[in-house]
């Protein structure tokens, strides 16, 4: 009986293994920065994955962005059909963890964009975390959809 | 290891595999990957609202046509560029002579900051054939309890003015004018490419 118990629960352990394992790399990155591309004196968000590889606890703080005429931390958050948007404070990120900012959740809003947003192109913004300081981010515009 | 407790361990897991299937193929007996209105199909609505050029919008017209109508506002950065995107892209992966017969309908719940023009001028960057409308609050009021939609002024500051929490499911409306099938925000592209297919073919 230990043996099927032991047979069966293999893949579970592995994936549940996979799941937990911590980021290790002793730093902070933020990866894969994207936004839509918009027109002139629309709103934007970007997106991104913070990977925080610290030991640390961290927070991230705000961003600032040249092409937007204030940039915010936000959380869109579905309740049944609803969607609502909700100004973030601060965002932590959990030592050896990943946080995701996608579409229909965390985002940095630019509000009111200086300029287009075309396809291809990029620019830079600026994040400020409570520990890692300030970084500076380079943003690919680009349509990307959930095609899963 | 003894053969039997490799019988088993096989067995358990074609078992498992059994189940895995069971549960994929039963959880979606409807052929439509939305979420499907039940027989006899409610009829969609009137629309009657104003367009860019000022003329009137009446979804009545668009018979013979499948209707997707989405409900937004174009200071809005995350949920109504994405669905928007979404919808966009649904359309390129339909090709053909299909997508003509697809119309995508933006109905904004902001009137105060939407004028028909910028509403247009909004839909206008993710496909110029999409149709962006706007009207009075007492016209757009109409549409929106019609529609179910629910939408609220947020009590939230931000540089952006104020914020407009909304209802985001795409309507889906049948060439008869019939609601048939609606998809939540997270409904993958392929999902309503597939469904749009599927009601193209009848």
């Amino acid at each position: 009986m230990k043996k099927i118990i032991f047979l069966v629960s293999v893949p579970w352990m592995l994936l549940a293994a996979c799941q937990a394992s911590k980021i290790t790399t002793g730093v902070l990155e933020v990866k894969d920065a994207w936004a839509r591309p918009a027109e002139t004196g629309d709103n934007g968000a970007v997106y991104f994955v913070i990977e925080n590889g610290t030991a640390q606890e961290d927070m991230l703080l705000s961003a600032q962005a040249d092409i937007a005429s204030a940039t915010e931390l936000h959380l869109s958050e579905m309740e049944g059909d609803h969607v609502s948007m909700h100004q973030q404070e601060e965002i932590v990120l959990p030592a050896g963890e990943a946080v995701e900012f996608s579409p229909g959740g965390l985002h940095i809003m630019l509000v009111g964009l200086a300029r287009d947003l075309s396809n291809g192109e990029t620019f830079d913004i600026t994040l400020v975390f409570e520990h890692a300081g300030e970084q500076s981010v380079t943003v690919t515009v680009k349509d990307d959809v959930n095609d899963d | 290891m003894d053969r039997k407790t490799l019988l088993i361990g096989i067995g358990s897991f074609l078992f498992l595999l059994a189940v895995g299937v069971a549960v994929f193929v039963f959880a979606k007996p409807a052929s439509f990957r939305g979420t499907t209105f039940a027989e006899p199909y409610p009829v969609a609505s009137e629309i009657d609202l104003t367009r860019s050029d000022g003329s009137r919008f009446r979804l009545s017209e668009l018979r013979g046509d499948v209707v997707l109508v989405f409900f937004g506002y174009t200071s809005c950065p995350d949920v109504c560029p994405t669905t928007l995107a979404e919808l966009r892209q649904a359309l390129l992966e339909l090709q053909g002579q299909d997508a003509d017969r697809v119309k995508v309908v933006f109905v904004t719940v902001d009137p105060d900051r939407d004028s028909p023009e910028r509403v247009q001028a909004y839909v206008d960057q993710f496909n110029p054939a999409f149709i962006g409308l706007s009207g009075s609050k007492t016209d757009l009021e109409k549409v929106w309890a019609d529609y179910g939609v629910f939408r609220e002024i947020a009590d939230e500051q931000s540089a952006a003015g104020y914020i407009v929490n909304h209802t985001a499911r795409v309507s889906l409306i049948d060439p008869q004018g019939n609601l048939r099938i609606s998809f939540g925000f997270d409904t993958p592209v392929e999902y309503i490419v597939h469904d749009l297919k599927l009601i193209l073919k009848k």
